[in-house]
């Protein structure tokens, strides 16, 4: 299995647990993560998925694909884009993924 | 990249020209896991004149899901969609139009937006046992399908249109499932065939009506249906009252299609490990005390945690989606095995969810192996996927989850319940559903006097955000 753990903006911190094919996004949202919105529902269109991967997870986890590299070079007019910045939709989770800590935004755009 | 890669192992038997298409339709699960015994995790079957690619297994899984709509098309998976539908409708869209069209119909099915449709679910399980009274027999598919589907057309369509129209919808909804066809060719005007295309034309009617009632009178506050008529695509183009329909039929079929087996499987588990239906009648006590369930609350489903783990469980045993297909969209590797453009891809769930290797005793049911909390836990992502994964996962899990939940929990809470009948997969290949009939005997319990759960404790504890931070 593998574990998720999500932060929030305060510190807080929830873990989650995946047996499914989900991706990081899918996690969130079926566990009730607060300020993961997913409004396209996991098809890279919106954005309010946005995450900060935590740096010790960066190269593992990897760089954006290409059509989602558009979308976050497109959503960084709106919120803050680092080289950590994925959606989380576009992860999905394996069991080389487990640990993961992933970082909450504080605002996600247009919510 | 070996140079030079193997076929994949072809399963042996089969008739010429129709290969193994008798059998797969006779006992398709019971063909499938043949395949797995005799050659592993990859082989192949021919089904008419069709490769068939069986793939096995968490990272078989992984890759499959990560592949749709790249290495593997989803688009030209089931035939039978486009005349129940439209060709140009959800999965089988152009990409950019799916991707438009998903985006309106996954907002309204969030685990936290299911906190209005909870006390539809409850009203409706209620109703079924104002109709079961005290005591007596029910089948299970026959009578907790209705039920799936009144809780689809009151969430999804409002109380208005189910108690004006729920009876004439449900008969109509019947005919049109009936044109989901895995095997004779679609342009064949069969019986079945023609009664789907008769019901689809009259409930394009009804639904068409509805809309138009609906943008003359809004209701408030907004009901589903009312957000679905005012709802746009992401660029504010207005969403054609015809694709309106698609998405509403296209929710409540998947929905009713595959729940109403899910949960009847999910009772027969229940009814069959009496050692685990006490730790879920201890559970709902603990949570619900002796109130009626029609008090059920978003927060007190969200506290069962025991039910969501004996729903997983029943996920695992008894997939009611048994197969995912996808089609080749270019020649590639899997394993040293060379797959071709055209070959049809196939995910198990009835196979893969009883590997070995991949779960201790994997005939037993036990719903703890899911338990996260405990220590010994260790199955893999991307071994459950009865409700598929990826881009394409089932759009509705959330709120089939917690109608399964809803259902089951105040059944439980409100009757002893025994099964008459062995219960067994129905035979062919359509949902994998629990034959009919099916039947349990039920009488009714006295139940000591109990208050139920702290609300705000329970959510708190369950993680919900909105509680933890004591907001509510």
């Amino acid at each position: 299995m593998a574990r998720v753990t999500y932060v929030q903006p305060d510190g807080s911190e929830k873990t989650c647990t995946n047996f499914e094919g989900m991706a990081v996004m899918h996690l969130a949202i079926g566990n009730l993560v607060d300020g993961i919105d997913a409004l396209c529902g996991g098809v890279r269109q919106c954005g309010t998925c946005h995450v900060y991967v935590d740096d010790a997870w960066v190269e593992r986890v990897g760089p954006p694909g290409e059509e989602e590299a558009i979308m976050l070079d497109a959503l960084a007019d709106f919120i803050e884009v680092t080289p950590g910045s994925r959606l989380s939709c576009q992860i999905h989770i394996t069991e080389e993924l487990d640990g993961l800590r992933v970082h909450v935004p504080k605002e996600q755009p247009g919510i | 990249m070996s140079a030079i890669a193997m076929q994949p192992p072809a399963m042996r038997g089969g008739v010429p020209f129709l290969g193994h298409l008798t059998d797969f339709f006779k006992d398709p699960v019971g063909l499938l896991r043949k395949g797995y015994q005799d050659h592993g995790p990859i082989y192949s079957f021919r089904m008419g004149g069709r490769n068939m690619v069986v793939m096995l297994g968490p990272d078989n899984n992984r890759f499959v899901f990560q592949e749709t709509d790249k290495l593997l098309s989803i688009r030209e998976s089931m035939p039978f969609f486009h005349k129940m539908f439209s060709p140009n409708f959800y999965s089988f869209a152009e990409m950019e139009e799916y991707l438009n069209q998903r985006a309106v119909i996954m907002p309204r099915f969030k685990a936290s937006a299911m906190k209005q449709y909870v006390p539809v679910m409850a009203e409706e399980a209620m109703a079924l046992c104002h109709r079961l009274g005290d005591s007596g027999e029910f089948d299970l598919v026959s009578t907790l399908g209705p039920v799936v589907m009144d809780i689809a057309a009151h969430s999804f369509m409002g109380r208005d249109f189910k108690q004006k129209l729920g009876h004439e919808f449900f008969e109509l909804f019947r005919d049109f499932s009936g044109g989901m066809e895995f095997v004779l060719p679609l342009w064949l005007p069969t019986k079945k065939m023609r009664r789907s295309q008769a019901a689809k034309k009259k409930l394009h009617q009804i639904l068409g009506d509805w809309i138009r009632q609906r943008r003359a009178r809004p209701v408030e506050p907004a009901d589903f249906f009312q957000d679905m008529v005012a709802s746009t695509y992401p660029d504010g183009r207005p969403i054609p009252d015809e694709l309106i329909i698609h998405m509403i039929l296209l929710l409540v079929w998947a929905g009713h299609e595959t729940t109403a087996g899910q949960v009847s499987w999910a009772m027969i588990d229940i009814l069959q490990n009496r050692e685990y239906q006490d730790v879920l009648r201890g559970e709902i006590a603990a949570i619900l005390g002796s109130a009626s369930g029609a008090d059920l609350s978003w927060e007190q489903a969200i506290a069962m945690q025991k039910m969501d783990l004996a729903l997983r469980e029943t996920e695992r045993l008894h997939p009611v989606a048994f197969t995912m297909i996808r089609k080749a969209a270019a020649d590639f590797q899997r394993d040293g095995y060379q797959i071709r453009e055209g070959d049809w891809i196939l995910l198990a769930p009835s196979v893969s969810h009883r590997m070995s290797e991949i779960f201790d005793r994997p005939d037993d049911y036990d719903p703890e192996r899911f338990n996260t909390e405990r220590a010994d836990t260790k199955v893999e992502s991307n071994s459950l996927i009865g409700f598929g994964g990826g881009m394409h996962r089932c759009a509705g899990v959330n709120f089939a989850r917690m109608e399964m939940k809803a259902l089951i929990a105040i059944l439980l809470q409100r009757y002893d319940m025994e099964l008459i009948d062995t219960p067994r997969p129905i035979a062919g290949a359509g949902t994998y559903w629990p034959e009919q009939p099916c039947r349990v005997r039920y009488k009714r319990r006295t139940m000591a006097a109990r208050a139920p759960a702290d609300l705000d404790g329970v959510a708190a504890a369950a993680g919900c955000p909105a509680h933890a931070k004591g907001k509510n």
